[in-house]
């Protein structure tokens, strides 16, 4: 019973977790397919409950492994995701910042996995990766307080119910 | 250098000033972040971490000069009293108004972002975004019943290619403005849109397709991008061909213009409206954590300011009291700072020019002082060295100070009197009685006065001349005594021996001339007359002539005894022993020393002395005959000791010659004046013998004492200077 509890709390947990990350190789194009799972805190929930705009940050580095030295970042990307509440239809808004694609979803469920669902991310060309060269990609994905009302800032700041961040995940850069 | 700059940089007001101006500025931005300005977004942590770091900085120095000041209480140092109590009143005079200010800033906070909401504002937005629902609600109805049988007329196509002509129809028809068909695998199977080429229709959510599968239609307000609101209907097409599978039509209609605009209105305000009233809290909490931080700041630096203003109030104040502290120990040579010129500056400037003139004036009774000193020295190295004695006696006679020479005149030691009534000099030793008597006498006289007085003692007769000069003050207020004595018995002996030989002189000169002419003429008018005289008468003539002739012959030997007194001294010196001497002078003596017993004791170590050795042997005569004409008659067995001894007494050696006989002892009549001329018992004596004796041992330098001996005869002492290079002689045989 115990055992069962801490599982259902640790499923409940909030957090940021990243399952699956994988590259491919489309029309000499490197390609990123990854599912982050988003769990969010009652807090957030609460917040987004009530109208405020909750901002997934997800940040994509390609670097290049270096065996002697610090791996040299070949390209970065920022993806912000914006989650929002509409009041009249009761439906949650998933947008991208940087298109104008934006869906509405029922259920808060099918909103995050539709948020988190990252696919056909165009990460660099194939030109640009040396042959005989390791490369991997490093995916991490966070609660954006920034972008937060700024009243919420300082609570979000000093509160661990706000502080949402997956680990760093790294996947190798393959075809 | 750098680190005493950067001590005095952290210690000093500059450092407060920077810090709270920085911990000012970064407040400001801080406000301004809360009020959402976009720039200062980033900078928010940053801003928060300065200002509690600030904040960390300004409490370990407030901490740091507190811990400072509680061990300068602890010790007791001088102002750290004083400043305690400046901090504690300007911590005080800080720390109760901001927080009066702080408590009624907070409460009118709350109240004024409270007053922000309205119960009835929310349930009027509440009722509007229900109105709005239930307004579309009919609509959504109407256009899913419309789109069912749409969806019947779809489902009557047999082929796909027409279905996609039939869309585009049915959407006119319809005034939808995009209208999809998905087939079984919700996958779009053809789509129209009012606007454009469909490339990518616009998906409903998975769920409605599940719905759609489980028999249920679909139709909700949804928003479209840059379109605003529309209704997604979503129904099932009727299966006619079990090979096309479950297919789903989507229609969005869009609202009536005015419609969609109030819609979004309503939405709009309602979602503001909820989210501020979300944010209420957050919004409190962000200005209240302003607001304490800014507190905290304002009460920490002016508790750091007091901390300071109280060092700088009462840094002169407690050099003032150190000072002071050193001027009750003595040391008049500190000198204070001067602070800024205002009264303390003033007050520390006279406190400087006190200890100046303290210490002028100080140096100036020590100079005197030790001028008195050495006069007063001097003073003493005088009168130790005077050979007269010296006493004071104050006003009611107590013994003041007294020299040694008056020590040594009156034979005492004074050191036991001193300080005490000079009576008491009298009752200790008695021979003094006279001497005080006379003193006592001139007690409060005004005017200095002069006595002869004479005392009596075992060492003789001793003649003292005394003054007394009272000694007044400036003031006349004590009436001290000044006494000075001197002992004149030698003088006075001196005078009386030279006025005897005087009269000797005159007499030898005034009686000896006639004598002759008297005793030759006795002499003549017995040769004439005797013959030629009857008998009777012849015999008369006999018997007085011959008296004549006898007793001028006596007054001829008692003047040449004048004479020999009298005369001068015509001396030859030369070194003798006086052992051989003395045995010399007693060869004469053991004659007839059938019935005198001569006993002799002479120091073999006998240096010898320069003197006239006929002298000596008369001195030597003079003194025996005088023992045995003493014991004359007076003692069956009479005796003479004569010793001799070389003795040695504060650096002066001299011979000591003790002649002592065993008669009566010397009269205690005549005793005093036993050798002066004249002076005698004896029936035949004329009295110079001892006189001589004296004259002889004063012409040798030395000196004469008659006593008693302790067995009741004479006594004869007298001493005789060594012969100068003898005395190194003999000191060199005793070493």
């Amino acid at each position: 019973m115990v055992l069962l509890l801490v599982s259902v709390s640790s499923v409940n947990a909030a957090g940021i977790d990243i399952g699956r990350a994988e590259t491919k190789l489309v029309d000499g194009v490197y390609q990123l397919d990854a599912d982050i799972y988003y769990t969010l805190s009652d807090e957030v929930l609460e917040a987004l409950e009530n109208g405020v705009l909750i901002t997934m940050r997800v940040s994509v580095n390609v670097e290049r492994v270096r065996e002697y030295f610090w791996n040299e970042t070949v390209e970065q990307q920022l993806q912000h995701y914006q989650l929002q509440y509409h009041a009249l239809s009761g439906q949650y808004l998933v947008a991208r910042l940087d298109s104008t694609e934006q869906q509405s979803y029922l259920s808060l469920t099918s909103a995050l996995r539709a948020m988190g669902s990252i696919r056909n991310l165009s990460l660099i060309d194939k030109s640009a990766v040396k042959e005989g060269e390791t490369y991997h990609v490093q995916l991490h994905s966070e609660l954006d307080t920034n972008a937060l009302p700024a009243p919420l800032r300082p609570m979000a700041w000093l509160s661990s119910e706000w502080q949402l961040r997956s680990d760093w995940v790294t996947c190798p850069l393959r075809s | 250098m750098s680190v005493t700059f950067l001590k005095r940089f952290t210690a000093g007001p500059l450092m407060a000033a920077v810090l709270s101006s920085l911990l000012l500025f970064s407040l400001y931005l801080m406000s301004g972040a809360t009020e959402d300005s976009a720039s200062f977004n980033r900078q928010y942590v940053l801003l928060l971490i300065t200002n509690l770091v600030g904040l960390v900085m300004l409490l370990g120095m407030i901490a740091a000069k507190g811990w400072n000041l509680y061990r300068r209480y602890r010790q007791a140092e001088p102002g750290s009293r004083l400043t305690s109590r400046l901090l504690g009143m300007f911590v005080l005079i800080a720390v109760i108004p901001v927080s009066i200010v702080y408590y009624f800033s907070v409460d009118f906070l709350n109240r004024g972002i409270d007053s922000w909401f309205d119960v009835r504002i929310e349930k009027a937005l509440d009722d509007a975004l229900e109105l709005s629902r239930s307004s579309l609600d009919a609509r959504m109805r109407d256009l899913l019943r419309n789109t069912e049988i749409l969806a019947v007329e779809i489902a009557a196509d047999e082929s796909e290619a027409s279905a996609v002509l039939r869309l585009n129809e049915l959407r006119e028809r319809s005034g939808a403005n995009e209208m999809t068909l998905f087939d079984g695998s919700n996958i779009v199977a053809s789509s129209s849109r009012a606007d454009e080429i469909v490339i990518n229709p616009n998906r409903p959510d998975e769920a409605i397709f599940s719905d759609i599968r489980n028999g249920r239609q679909y139709a909700g307000v949804d928003t479209v991008p840059n379109k605003g609101l529309h209704i997604r209907v979503v129904v099932r097409v009727p299966v006619i061909r079990s090979d096309l599978g479950v297919r789903a039509l989507q229609a969005l209609y869009p609202l009536a213009e005015r419609q969609g605009e109030l819609a979004s209105s309503v939405e709009e305000a309602f979602s503001n409206y909820n989210e501020m009233v979300y944010l209420r809290d957050p919004l409190k909490y962000s200005f209240t954590l302003t607001l304490s931080l800014a507190l905290l700041l304002s009460i920490l630096s002016a508790v750091w300011a007091a901390f300071y203003t109280a060092r700088k109030l009462v840094a002169p104040i407690s050099d003032l009291a150190e000072g002071t502290q050193a001027v009750a120990g003595g040391d008049y040579s500190k000198r204070l700072p001067l602070p800024a010129n205002d009264e303390l500056g003033f007050l520390v400037q006279s406190f400087n020019q006190m200890t100046r003139r303290i210490e002028r004036a100080r140096n100036d009774a020590q100079t005197s002082r030790h001028q008195v000193e050495e006069q007063q020295a001097y003073q003493a190295c005088v009168l130790e060295n005077l050979s007269s004695g010296v006493l004071t006696l104050d006003a009611n006679h107590h013994l003041q100070t007294y020299n040694e020479a008056a020590n040594q005149i009156l034979g005492i030691d004074m050191a036991s009197a001193n300080g005490q009534e000079l009576d008491v000099l009298a009752s200790q030793h008695p021979r003094l009685a006279h001497f005080v008597d006379v003193i006592n006498e001139h007690r409060g006289s005004e005017d200095p006065w002069r006595e002869e007085i004479v005392l009596f003692g075992t060492g003789g007769r001793q003649i003292l001349v005394c003054r007394g000069v009272p000694m007044t003050d400036a003031l006349e207020t004590s009436s001290d005594t000044l006494v000075v004595f001197e002992d004149v018995t030698t003088l006075v002996q001196a005078q009386r021996d030279a006025a005897w030989g005087e009269v000797a002189r005159r007499l030898a000169h005034e009686i000896k001339n006639p004598l002759t002419p008297i005793q030759l003429s006795a002499e003549r008018l017995r040769h004439k007359y005797l013959d030629s005289m009857d008998e009777g008468d012849a015999k008369v003539l006999d018997r007085s002539t011959h008296t004549i002739v006898q007793q001028v012959e006596a007054m001829k030997a008692m003047v040449n005894a004048f004479s020999e007194y009298a005369r001068a001294p015509q001396f030859k010196l030369e070194p003798i022993n006086l052992n051989n001497l003395i045995d010399e002078v007693l060869e004469l003596y053991r004659d007839d020393s059938s019935y005198l017993t001569l006993t002799v004791s002479l120091d073999p170590v006998m240096p010898r002395v320069e003197a006239d050795a006929g002298r000596l042997r008369q001195l030597l005569h003079n003194v025996i005959k005088n023992s045995i004409e003493a014991m004359e008659g007076e003692t069956k067995t009479p005796e003479v000791k004569i010793r001799t001894l070389c003795m040695q007494e504060s650096n002066c050696r001299f011979v000591e010659l003790c002649i002592e006989d065993n008669g009566p002892g010397l009269p205690a009549n005549i005793q005093t004046e036993l050798f002066e001329p004249y002076v005698t018992n004896k029936p035949k004596g004329t009295g110079l013998g001892l006189a001589v004796v004296k004259k002889i041992v004063e012409e040798h330098g030395g000196m004469v004492i008659a006593e008693n001996s302790e067995h009741g005869g004479g006594r004869i002492v007298i001493r005789l200077p060594v012969l100068h290079s003898d005395s190194m002689t003999v000191d060199e045989q005793a070493s």
